[in-house]
């Protein structure tokens, strides 16, 4: 009987989420249009000032001189010669102004100047200075051959790179690049956050604002019913804003597939396999978490008179889950302790980056499940009890 | 038949209030007797926080007496709550809440689902109440899409889907326009002639004049005057019930 009416309560509330259409817009549709935007630029807006630079760096070279001849011969460089180089790029004719102050004998001394306001500007320095760097080398290399000295002969220390477990003779860990690992725990962290608030708001605090919490309580659904029905609403909704995020990033990894790579070798995203029991649970302790805060933003709305003030208390645990995913951002599989596994939303951020890490460290994804469901149990009880107090939920009188 | 025994309900008192009064409790409803048997209205009179709604949501089992209880034919309020939900329709009056991005007919059939209706006697029993109050009409339209009156006509029809022995009017014709007034005083009327158990609790003296077989006249939670309307006139020595009304609000303030 009570799963009866469980069932009644439940398909009435996701109906209803269903017909909110600006929930689903914000909650579902923009994750899914928002981050291929966002990746789409942001790739492309770093690619395209390196393409920038090679494709279309317009210099200017103090007019008739050597270095002028020797670096007119780049291809794809916009090169012109100018009586006073400074003064065009000045005028916005140039990107970068060389300006020669003195040749003769192969031997050339000149400045570049370039507009530290303008990313194209410093790109393109950057650019101008790699080839003029470029062609010292050769010049060095090519006296030394005259000389009979190899340049292996000047340089005493020779180095070469390993990762330690290289050097072991171990498999090498292949994580998803930086940005995967310190994007993905961020955004998932936040949607959890997040994810549930508007339709715990909804739930309860808005039943009771529009008066329809009253009549619901009189039906002969007991309050058990109503309330798991409602917070299981919630947790879906939460859930479902969750994978809406890793869809969104994975079209966007489809549409532009260098911007999580960028400046990591793309090519090792290719080997790159996440061993199926870390994952499975990294995605049960995603959904214990989501559980755990829909509610925490239950409890917030069950004591609240409107949906405003749900809101406002909401966004204060919302704000309190952010701060260990900022202040850990930075952090690599390596550096996850263990008893980040404790801490709320930081076992999520540290399980995620271990998994995107490549770490598969089973004990840390038990610890972090258990102590998740600890917090679960308090928070339901905390629910539960407030449910079931006439004073809280008559508060609108 | 209802019938209410000592019923009584104290609500803490709590933060500035507190301090200020140094009470730590308020007596809502005051050890309330009394009874109505099937095929009767009755009426409960009184001000603003006389502790009507309170004793309404007590019988509906949503709030739990501080002491005494009461019986719906026969059932404890305590002890055998959700078979007195099955037999106890509330209603609210003034700014009804509803669902509005259900259609008026989603709205009546959630709270059918939700009191062990099942679907097909709903299904007729909402196209007959919706043709009783003309609202057959809109049934297919989102609740947020209808008007003031319309509202509170679902929100009648939301409260006896399932066809409930005992009524519960709480202020039922607050904010109605005139025809609507109308038609849900004959809604209450219908449903009397139909045997139902009905309490209409109205600060306003014409409705529960107009409706009501016997009346109870609440002031701070106690009863304070209790009979028909010939007799309480009768026995208080006034000629109207206004002034019934006013003689035992006065005297109860000199308590
Ligand atoms: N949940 C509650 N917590 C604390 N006090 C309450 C609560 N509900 C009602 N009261 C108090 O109990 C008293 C009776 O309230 P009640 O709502 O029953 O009066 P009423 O007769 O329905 O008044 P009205 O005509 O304004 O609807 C009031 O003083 C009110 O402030
Ligand atoms: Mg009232």
């Amino acid at each position: 009987m009570r799963n009866a009416y469980f069932a009644v309560v439940l398909k009435k509330e996701i109906l209803d989420m269903l017909r909110d259409r600006r929930a689903l817009i914000t909650n579902l549709v923009l994750p899914l249009v928002l981050y291929p935007v966002m990746f789409l630029f942001m790739g492309s807006a770093v690619n395209s000032l390196v393409t920038d630079a090679e494709q279309n760096t317009r210099l200017a070279v103090t007019a008739g001189t050597a270095l002028y001849d020797v670096l007119s011969e780049t291809e794809g460089l916009h090169i012109a010669s100018a009586a006073d180089p400074v003064a065009e790029l000045d005028a916005g004719r140039a990107d970068v102004a060389l300006n020669v102050l003195s040749e003769g004998d192969g031997k050339y001394s000149a400045e570049i100047i370039f507009d530290d306001t303008k990313s194209a500007s410093t790109m393109s320095a950057q650019y101008v200075i790699s080839l003029l760097d470029a062609y010292n080398q050769s010049a060095v290399n090519e006296k030394l051959a005259e000389m009979g000295i190899s340049i292996a002969q000047l340089s005493p220390v020779a180095i070469t790179q390993k990762t330690l477990n290289a050097a072991a003779g171990r498999e090498e860990a292949s994580g998803a690049g930086i940005m995967l690992s310190m994007m993905l725990p961020m955004l998932v962290v936040i949607f959890l956050a997040v994810g549930g608030l508007a339709t715990a708001g909804d739930l309860f605090a808005g039943e009771k604002e529009r008066r329809t919490m009253e009549p619901l309580l009189c039906t002969r659904a007991g309050r058990g019913s109503i309330l798991g029905a409602k917070f299981t609403a919630v947790t879906l909704y939460s859930l479902l804003s969750v994978v809406a995020t890793f869809a969104g990033i994975l079209l966007g990894n489809i549409i532009n597939p260098d911007a999580m790579g960028m400046g990591i070798d793309t090519d090792a995203l290719g080997d790159f396999t996440i061993p199926p029991l870390s994952l499975l649970l990294t995605v049960i302790l995603i959904a214990v978490m989501a559980m755990v805060f829909s509610g925490l933003h239950v409890a917030v709305s069950t004591y609240s008179r409107t949906v405003k003030e749900a809101a406002t208390y909401g966004t204060f645990f919302m704000l309190v889950a952010y701060i260990p995913v900022f202040s850990t951002m930075f952090m690599q599989a390596g550096d996850i302790k263990a008893w980040m596994m404790f801490v709320p939303m930081l076992n999520v951020v540290g399980a995620m980056k271990m998994v995107l890490g490549g770490v598969s460290d089973i004990p840390f994804f038990l610890g972090c499940i258990a102590s998740s469901l600890v917090f679960l149990a308090l928070v339901l009880a905390l629910t539960r009890a407030l449910f079931r107090k006439e004073s809280v939920m008559l508060r609108t009188v | 038949m209802l019938e209410l025994k000592a019923l009584t309900k104290r609500f803490p008192v709590t933060g500035k209030h507190r301090k200020q009064t140094g009470q730590t409790s308020l007596t809502a409803v005051d050890g309330l007797s009394l009874q109505v048997s099937g095929g009767r209205i009755y009426g409960l009179l009184g001000a603003n926080g006389a502790g009507k709604t309170t004793t309404l949501r007590m019988v509906a089992t949503m709030l739990t007496p501080s002491e005494g209880t009461a019986t719906v034919d026969g059932c404890d309020i305590i002890t055998r709550a959700d078979e007195v939900r099955r037999k106890t329709g509330l209603l609210f009056g003034g700014d009804v809440g509803l669902y509005d991005r259900l259609t008026a007919y989603e709205n009546i059939q959630y709270f059918a689902r939700l009191n062990d209706v099942p679907d097909e006697v709903s299904s007729a029993r909402i196209h007959e109440l919706a043709e009783q109050f003309r609202f057959t009409e809109h049934l297919q339209k989102a609740a947020g899409k209808l008007s003031k009156g319309t509202r509170q006509k679902v929100s009648f029809a939301r409260a006896i889907i399932h066809d409930p022995q005992l009524m519960l009017f709480d202020e039922p014709t607050l904010g109605l326009d005139v025809t609507a007034k109308k038609e849900a005083e004959d809604f209450i009327l219908h449903c009397r002639d139909k045997g139902k158990t009905i309490v209409l609790s109205d600060h306003t003296l014409s409705v529960v004049e107009r409706l009501c077989d016997r009346i109870g006249i609440l002031g701070k939670g106690k009863l304070l005057g209790e009979g028909t309307i010939d007799e309480l006139t009768r026995q208080h020595e006034c000629k109207s019930l206004e002034e019934v009304f006013f003689k035992l609000a006065e005297e109860n303030a000199a308590l």
